[in-house]
């Protein structure tokens, strides 16, 4: 990893930060010298243990509430009294066919993706105008960009989240915030359990399944992603990447990007 | 964190303001910098950041494969190339209509030729050794006033390139991406993204990766 002398002690949260990507990313900003929080559902001991490791204040409480979920901001910020840079990464998966698909379920993927990172989004930007700026950084995934089967919940809040990024980027570029927006290809993560179930295969058959696909033929790793959101938040990364996206995914589900701004 | 080892890099269309931009952020990175380009060695503007250049017409493959067998020769094999080619100083602006066809062809050859030559000539090696980056610039010229047709069409025609090659590419761990500024372009954004990227960013592949080119007041 690059180190980025510019990153010492900014506030970082990550949504969803206890396991998989946003753990990696947690930690790669704790290597940056950041003062980071981590959000996840609930405080148990494996939980304890990513914390420890990672020098990491909790910020607990479940995204799919909008309430609870902007009180994840609010804690952060009564701690550390400014917040730089926000990483929304927190998911919930569940894949079924649509049809099939009972509406609670489907929603629930929906209010956790994307309904409570509009949420933070509402209860950080302030601060972050107030303080000069900031960084938000919105972990997409193909299944919105590209559409996947078994994930039309999935997908919609995820592209929903690619668009939410591009229009943010626009408005509040004059308050100094930029928001880089990442699509991660097929990540070694624990999600890919969801996608193990809905196959009725085992996790390693499921990535040996996805490799084959990959351009590169291997999946990837949380921390590829993680050095993208460190770079991302650094100054020249958000004044390049501010409201585009880039693919981080081993050269599988190519596009050229088209962007309103 | 960056390799203690000094890693090569070749730039293709050094003597204009990306190539430059990005020649002085890798070497402030540590990497050993190489160039080539059409203009003679003595007119070169920076040309202390380079440590080997040959000028050669890219436009013709047999001699980029001869002048990058020369370098590589010289310095070693080439890690990461970064084609900037295409700008043609002496190009009068004209619009689609008023353009001539051997202009355009000229446009084209200095993009997407220049580009395709060079990387015929560096990605053999990094296939036999299972590692290497090549960055393609293509500038966005969607943010500019005015009739930008022919430069928009001939730069984005390495869109597809990038990506197709990129396929073909990945499988021997040889990351082919496309870099798309707007235009005009942001030569300090153009240095630290594509540092990043051949630093890092190693499971970016076959991507058009979209930047911000120099803010314009509106």
């Amino acid at each position: 990893m690059i180190p980025y002398e510019e990153l010492k002690d900014q506030v970082v949260l990550v949504t969803g930060g206890t396991q998989g990507i946003g753990e990696a990313v947690a930690g790669y900003f704790a290597d940056q010298q950041c003062r980071v929080a981590i959000n996840g559902r609930r405080l148990d001991d494996k939980v304890q243990k990513v914390l420890d490791r990672i020098g990491a204040f909790p910020a607990m409480g479940d995204m799919k509430d909008p309430v609870v979920a902007a009180s994840v901001v609010q804690n952060t910020l009564e701690k550390f009294g400014r917040l730089d840079v926000l990483v929304a990464n927190a998911a919930g998966m569940s894949m079924k066919p649509f049809l099939e698909q009972e509406e609670e379920e489907w929603w629930h993927q929906v209010k956790i993706n994307l309904t409570g990172h509009i949420a933070c989004i509402k209860e950080a930007l302030p601060r972050m105008i107030r303080q000069g700026g900031g960084t938000i950084i919105i972990v997409s995934s193909f299944f919105g960009s590209l559409g996947w089967n078994n994930a039309t919940g999935y997908g919609s809040s995820k592209s929903g989240l690619l668009t939410l990024g591009q229009h943010l980027s626009k408005v509040y570029a004059k308050d100094n915030i930029r928001v880089g927006i990442i699509i991660p290809g097929v990540i070694r993560t624990p999600q890919l359990n969801v996608d193990a179930q809905d196959l009725g295969i085992t996790y390693e058959e499921v990535c040996e399944m996805y490799a084959k696909d990959i351009a590169m033929g291997r999946l990837g790793k949380p921390e590829e992603i993680a050095e993208m959101a460190v770079f991302m938040a650094t100054e020249q990364g958000g004044k390049s990447l501010s409201g585009r996206h880039i693919q981080v995914s081993g050269g599988e589900y190519r596009s050229t990007p088209y962007y309103i701004w | 964190m960056a390799s203690k080892k000094s890693k090569t890099a070749l730039i293709a269309g050094f003597q204009n303001g990306a190539g430059r931009g990005v020649a002085e952020a890798l070497t402030e990175a540590g990497w050993k910098v190489l160039a080539v380009d059409v203009v003679p060695r003595y007119n070169l503007k920076q040309g202390n950041l380079l440590a080997g250049y040959q000028s050669l017409d890219l436009t013709d493959r047999a001699e980029c494969q001869k002048a990058v067998r020369e370098l590589e020769g010289e310095h070693g094999p080439i890690d990461f190339l970064f084609c900037a080619t295409g700008f043609e100083e002496d190009r009068k602006p004209a619009g689609f209509l008023e353009t001539p066809m051997d202009q355009w062809e000229k446009t084209l050859d200095g993009w997407l030729k220049s580009t395709v030559n060079v990387c015929s000539a560096v990605a053999p090696d990094m296939v036999t050794r299972q590692g290497g980056k090549i960055l393609i610039l293509s500038p966005d010229y969607g943010k500019m006033e005015g009739d930008f047709i022919l430069e928009a069409a001939a730069a984005g025609t390495l869109h597809g390139f990038a990506k197709s090659f990129g396929v073909e590419m990945a499988p021997s761990n040889v990351l082919v991406n496309c870099l798309a500024p707007t235009v005009p372009l942001d030569y300090g954004k153009i240095g630290a993204t594509v540092r990043f990227l051949a630093d890092s960013g190693n499971y970016v592949s076959a991507q058009v990766i979209s930047i911000h080119g120099e803010e314009v007041q509106s």
